[in-house]
């Protein structure tokens, strides 16, 4: 085993003695040294490069993401506490979470009263009161509606004023019939509801203030909205620590 | 002694040093080479350690451990902005039948009254009544002059006219389709 190996150093002993002086010798040992470098490069500081390109790009993008949530936490910290649960309340009170009867039956008689007739007047038909979850009901997918009839002892001038007043009560109804005449009319309504929405948010997603439209429409709505409920939230929203969650 | 028994050959010594000199070069260009490759990769190595990457993930579980407290404040905003979308559509898509029954009513003298209606999403039927014939043709033109005009309605048909000679009242019944 040994001799094998003393005759395989012997043997390349003899080659370099052989070839060192030749120019064969040079140009391997040049192809060698290139080669190497060559592999070194693609294997060791290639990889490394791109790894620092990484880097730079987490670097980059952690950069973003830290002003992003920067700004979020000095946006949250502008928010009005009060004035977000009052919103809260306002956009939930136009669109419930679940069927609200003692909201619906609320907004009926506050229009009654407007439209100059009284709640005596009315005959409540409530037909299938179970809210038709998930389904899309014409407007929108998620949206469920609660339906019923109203008759009002009143003639056809009547039924304008009291369908403008409804549909300017929360929560939101929509007028789907009307059929009357000069002694009564029986209109029938649906109010909707919205479950609570599947909220994905990442932190590093900016947040953004109301825009002008949604500002304008929430005024509209927290105007419809009953007095005693905006009463309520007043004094609730003076309880900072309430988990809306 | 006989130069002829020198086993060397006298171009021994030129050999030899033009052989230096190409290993002079080879250790040259293999020193640089290695030079370069290892210079590089310290720089690389370096510029990898001293990365500000690791601070910088430190300062963001910082501010994701802050902003967390704030996650259900971030939960009413988008329930707020989810409502609004919502109620937005439903007040954009709902039949303004208030506003139709306005407009009808603009049209009709003061003799003329209202004695059924009924509507619905794709009909708006009113039956009407007078005693006057005349007034009741006044309030029918305006109907159709306004469907002409293309203003508020676009489509005015009688669907019936009845005359009530004990009681001397004409009832004139239409269906209008709103712009």
């Amino acid at each position: 085993m040994n001799e094998d190996i003393s005759i395989s150093q012997n043997s390349l002993r003899l080659l370099y003695y052989r070839y060192k002086d030749t120019s064969y010798y040079v140009l391997a040992t040049l192809l060698f040294i290139i080669i190497a470098s060559i592999g070194i490069f693609f294997q060791v500081v290639l990889p490394q490069l791109q790894n620092w390109f990484s880097i730079s790009d987490e670097v980059v993008a952690t950069r973003g993401r830290i002003g992003v949530i920067n700004r979020n936490i000095s946006f949250l910290n502008n928010v009005d506490k009060s004035l977000l649960n009052k919103q809260v309340n306002t956009a939930t009170t136009a669109l419930p979470l679940e069927k609200n009867f003692g909201a619906i039956v609320g907004a009926l008689s506050d229009a009654a009263v407007q439209s100059g007739v009284s709640l005596d007047d009315y005959t409540f038909q409530v037909g299938n009161i179970a809210s038709v979850s998930g389904q899309q009901v014409g407007i929108e997918k998620d949206l469920s509606t609660v339906k019923l009839s109203v008759t009002i002892n009143g003639g056809p001038d009547a039924v304008g004023i009291f369908i403008k007043n409804i549909e300017e009560k929360l929560p939101l109804s929509e007028v789907t019939d009307v059929d009357g005449d000069v002694a009564s009319t029986t209109i029938t309504l649906q109010f909707y509801q919205k479950e609570f929405p599947h909220i994905t948010f990442k932190d590093d997603q900016p947040l953004l203030p109301l825009s002008d439209k949604n500002a304008a429409l929430l005024h509209k709505l927290g105007d419809w909205q009953p007095q005693e409920q905006q009463a309520d939230v007043g004094s609730e929203a003076s309880g900072s620590g309430i988990p809306l969650f | 002694m006989n130069k002829g028994i020198n086993l060397f050959k006298t171009e021994k010594k030129i050999s030899v040093a033009v052989a230096s000199q190409k290993l002079t070069v080879l250790r040259l260009v293999a020193i640089g080479l290695l030079f370069c490759t290892s210079a590089f990769s310290i720089i690389l190595f370096l510029l990898i350690v001293l990365s500000p990457l690791p601070d910088l993930q430190k300062q963001e579980k910082t501010l994701l451990a802050t902003i967390s407290g704030s996650h259900p404040d971030i939960a009413k905003l988008f329930l707020i902005n989810d409502r609004l979308k919502s109620s937005e559509t439903i007040i954009d898509k709902r039949q303004n039948f208030d506003k139709s029954l306005s407009l009808i009513k603009q049209r009709m003298s003061s003799d003329v009254s209202i004695t059924a209606i009924t509507m619905n999403k794709s009909t708006i039927s009113i039956t009407v009544s007078s005693s006057s014939l005349s007034s009741l043709d006044n309030f029918l033109n305006s109907l159709v002059d306004a469907v002409d005009s293309k203003k508020d309605f676009s489509k005015v048909t009688m669907t019936n006219f009845l005359a009530d000679e004990v009681r001397d009242n004409f009832f004139l019944t239409i269906e209008v389709a709103t712009l």
